[in-house]
């Protein structure tokens, strides 16, 4: 019996004439390779959000990108001095309810990009 | 107004100290099984639920809900994976996740289908059976076959 992967075996889902003539006459990925290479950029994305890359620090990501400098100083501290406190714990829980929003207005108003980023340049300057 | 701040700071702290319902417990992690049959596959989240129970769920970049029989297979052959690689319980469904954040819940097939579809698989590629076209004629754009399929 031979090893067969799940995508391959879904296929059979779709069409199992496709199935044959895939085997037979190889797969040609031309016609679907824009939609390929879309689909495993939004994959990325959606593992970082789960592994917590970017889930955990929506602002900083929104202002200054998701492997910045900045953002992961702002990581660092949460990781330094809040999680290891209830208190700290705290606040990164309101944080993380509240921030989709705050991103959701920048979104729409990336002018509001300007003072929050001084701001959070500032907090990062005075705590290091 | 204190009272109603202590309430919420209360609420915040025994919120944060709560496990979520469903926390990752694998990421497109590689896994493959010879028995019952040779399958292998990556699923990309393994959730977690508060009892110890694992969830298989994949992620698709589109935001219309429609779940394909395709999926439901693909879905299907992660949780016999995830099943017989982990040695703890693993739902008899999984979820779709999609664009825009939602999911949807999916119920699976069992062991004895998805042996059953395996075999039907060889045996389309082996020229053994008649393989169906596909019903679904959206399928055909997007198919390089198209040409020689008739
Ligand atoms: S064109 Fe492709 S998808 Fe459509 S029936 Fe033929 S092999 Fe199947």
């Amino acid at each position: 019996m031979r090893q067969t992967s799940a995508t391959e075996l879904a296929k059979m889902g779709k069409c199992e004439r496709q199935v044959y003539l895939d085997h037979h006459h190889g797969e040609d990925t031309s016609l679907t390779a824009t939609f390929i290479k879309r689909g495993n950029h939004e994959h990325e994305q959606f593992n970082r959000q789960l592994s917590g890359k970017d889930k955990r620090c929506f602002i900083a990501t929104a202002i200054f990108g998701i492997d910045a400098i900045e953002t992961n100083i702002l990581r660092e501290f949460r990781d330094v001095h809040l999680i290891p406190y209830s208190p700290g714990r705290m606040i990164t829980s309101l944080y993380y309810s509240i921030s989709p929003y705050i991103v959701n207005v920048i979104e729409r108003y990336p002018v509001l990009k300007i003072p929050i980023r001084a701001a959070l340049r500032w907090f990062i300057r005075s705590w290091r | 107004m204190s009272f109603l701040i202590v309430v919420v700071i209360l609420y915040w702290w025994l919120r944060s100290r709560r496990k979520p319902k469903l926390s990752p417990y694998m990421l497109e992690q590689f896994l493959k099984i010879t028995d019952p049959i040779p399958l292998c596959g990556k699923p990309d989240v393994v959730w977690k639920t508060r009892d110890g129970t694992l969830i298989v769920g994949d992620y698709k970049s589109r935001e219309n809900q429609q779940v394909y029989e395709s999926e439901v297979i693909q879905l299907s052959v992660y949780k016999l994976l995830v099943e017989r690689t982990q040695n703890k319980p693993v739902a008899d469904y999984g979820f779709i996740h999609f664009k825009n954040r939602n999911m949807k819940k999916v119920y699976l097939m069992k062991e004895k289908e998805i042996i059953a579809l395996y075999h039907r698989y060889w045996n389309v590629i082996g020229g053994e059976v008649v393989a169906f076209a596909a019903d679904n004629k959206n399928y055909c754009r997007y198919c390089s076959h198209k040409h020689k399929c008739s």
